[in-house]
């Protein structure tokens, strides 16, 4: 028996499949209207272009990308799409998936790039970037990365509502103001608002964000600023869209805030940023 | 081979200054040789550039058909300093070649060979890229710092929360009264727990303001001393009324001995306690009140028994109930009097140490 051609890429690939690829509340939202419709349209979309879409691959700054070609077949499944790629004997050699809840941070947007081609000749190409996979098709086929663009962005939209569950907060922050004696913040709470604040002084952005959501998941309503500081840290490290929700947040928890303005303000930026 | 620089270096330098001859001679510095008609009909085309000319300001001449005066430095000293001469063509031949010579040899002293020249090159470029880099590198931080501190500018920090709860060294909930001390707040709670305090701190320190009661001696009063009131009293009712002053002076000194024994007994009882604050308090106490409290109870003491001495004496005249609010107002006047003249000091206000806060 011969032994098999081992690619870099395949290597890759697989690592990239091991890194923490996990399947998420997908299921909780499956049967969301707007989710199966985008869900369905993909279905229909993808496999029949195909041939028409290129996959790179890049680490997180896209410092170093590797290109790997057009897969041979791309199966949409509830929480994610499947890039296959086979060989001669029509074996699968390789794949790739794009988790639909890994892309929930990602600004769903192509954009157009200039190249050219091994004769030199200039082409225009079309990215849509998805975590660590491109998406590349060429000029003749941005429709078809506008379709697909859409049809993502739907499926973020319902996963980061199920996510951050406004209308259940809503009557939490009802029932707050609702409340002659606001809760106040444990021993514990404060162990981790201290922590956050230390982290945040360090500009260690990640580690604050870990400690304030901690503070969250032990009482939701104790210490609002933590919503305002969240989305503020949130917004630093280029997550817009928990910035916004953790803001809008926080103005449903303290509707008389004395930074309402500068909070408002602070979402419209966001949703700039988020939208370009 | 530092020897071969030196020739190379020297031969370089007269062939320099050969070509600067010759190159001063191809730019139309000297005379060409030309007739003047020739001159002229070359003026008529405007400025010579050809190898032959004459200089800029003869040929400005040549094509005006004028004379152009200059005052030249040279002119005006003329006659005071003589001076080689030089034509116009000949001064500017030295200048330029000089300048040229210059050039030339400076050039030669700053690089001595080539090689080192491209590396130069080569590391100024290295230079400019790697300079290049560490200021966006130095940007990029910039605008990463400025956005931090923007967005801390908003970010909300603990001292901010108003619901913040710290807990207080001091718990107020035990419902301490204005002039009980720490140590007395512990106490009670000591006896509230059931266990056994001997020294009660609000027997001879606690005392209001509006209640300038005398303080009670905590010692025990001996059967010597029930005597010794009796004695005073006798002497007292001594006919002629000589007894009255030696009645005074005894109970005085009975009181300076209650108050004196009064005071041992606290100290003693502070000593017992262990507790320095309740030490510290005895320690300060102002035994010059103590004395006044002497002077108090016993003015106190003989208004008492002159009422009582009267009213024995009133027997006839009014009845019981008469007599009894008449001496009442008898003895009361007499306490009055020595509040009003300041013989005593109320005993909340002296006795009462300053409690400090521990």
């Amino acid at each position: 028996m011969k032994p098999k051609k081992i690619h870099l890429n395949l290597i890759l690939f697989f690592l990239i499949l091991l890194l923490g690829f996990h399947n998420t509340s997908a299921q909780s939202v499956s049967n969301n209207v707007h989710y199966k419709k985008a869900i369905h349209n993909l279905a229909t979309l993808m496999p029949l272009n195909a041939t028409a879409i290129k996959l790179l691959v890049g680490n997180q700054t896209y410092s170093h990308v590797t290109v790997l070609g057009i897969s041979n077949e791309i199966k949409v499944l509830e929480n994610s799409i499947e890039f296959i790629f086979k060989d001669a004997k029509n074996i699968t050699t390789q794949t790739a998936k794009i988790y639909f809840n890994e892309i929930l941070e990602e600004k769903i947007k192509p954009k157009q790039v200039t190249g050219s081609n091994d004769y030199g000749s200039p082409i225009i190409e079309n990215h849509l970037k998805l975590g660590t996979i491109s998406l590349v098709v060429t000029n003749e086929h941005s429709f078809l990365i506008n379709n697909i663009a859409r049809e993502l962005k739907s499926i973020q939209t319902v996963l980061n509502e199920d996510r951050f569950k406004m209308d259940e907060f809503k009557e939490t922050a009802l029932a707050y103001q609702l409340l002659k004696e606001k809760p106040s913040i444990t021993e514990t709470q404060r162990k981790y608002i201290v922590q956050a604040n230390a982290f945040t002084s360090i500009m260690d952005y990640e580690e604050a964000i870990n400690s304030y959501i901690k503070v969250l998941e032990i009482n939701s309503t104790a210490y609002p600023d933590a919503y305002f500081n969240l989305a503020l840290l949130l917004g630093q490290n280029n997550r817009f869209y928990a910035a916004i929700n953790f803001m809008e947040k926080y103005l449903l928890l303290v509707p008389n805030s004395a930074v309402i303005d500068k909070a408002k303000e602070k979402i419209v930026d966001w949703e700039i940023m988020l939208n370009n | 081979m530092n020897h071969f620089f030196n020739h190379y270096k020297i031969y370089i330098l007269f062939l320099a200054l050969l070509c600067c001859y010759d190159v001063s001679s191809q730019v139309g510095i000297t005379n060409s040789g030309m007739t003047q008609e020739q001159e002229r009909n070359q003026a008529s085309k405007g400025f010579d550039n050809s190898s032959k000319s004459t200089s800029a300001l003869k040929q400005l001449e040549n094509m005006t058909g004028q004379t152009v005066t200059t005052y030249s430095s040279q002119r005006y000293n003329q006659s005071n300093v003589s001076k080689p001469s030089m034509s116009f063509d000949q001064q500017m031949n030295i200048m330029v070649t000089g300048m040229i010579a210059q050039s030339l040899l400076s050039s030669l002293f700053n690089s001595s060979s080539s090689v080192p020249r491209v590396q130069e090159v080569k590391t100024q470029t290295a230079t400019l890229v790697g300079n290049s880099y560490l200021e966006n590198l130095k940007i990029q931080q910039a605008l990463i710092t400025s956005k931090h501190f923007k967005m801390m500018n908003l970010y909300k920090t603990l001292s901010d929360e108003k619901q913040m709860k710290f807990k207080s060294i001091i718990d107020l909930s035990m419902q301490m009264n204005p002039y009980q001390t720490f140590e007395e707040a512990e106490r009670q709670k000591l006896l509230k727990k059931g266990k056994s305090i001997t020294w009660d701190f609000n027997n001879w320190a606690q005392h209001s303001n509006d209640q300038p009661t005398i303080e009670k001696s905590t010692f025990q009063r001996t059967k010597a001393d029930e005597y010794l009131d009796e004695a005073i009293n006798k002497i007292e009712t001594l006919p002629g009324g000589v007894g009255r002053i030696p009645a005074v002076a005894g109970r005085f000194m009975v009181n300076i001995k209650d108050e004196t024994m009064s005071y041992l007994n606290d100290a003693k009882d502070a000593a017992i306690s262990g507790n320095t604050a309740t030490m510290s308090e005895v320690g300060n106490a102002d035994l010059g009140k103590r004395v006044n409290n002497a002077i108090y109870k016993t003015g106190v003491q003989t208004a008492s028994a002159y009422y009582n001495q009267g009213k024995d004496m009133a027997t006839g005249y009014f009845d019981d109930k008469m007599k009894e609010v008449n001496f009442g107002i008898v003895r009361d006047a007499g306490g009055v009097l020595l509040e009003k003249y300041k013989i005593y000091a109320p005993i909340s206000d002296s006795w009462k140490v300053s409690i400090r806060k521990h």
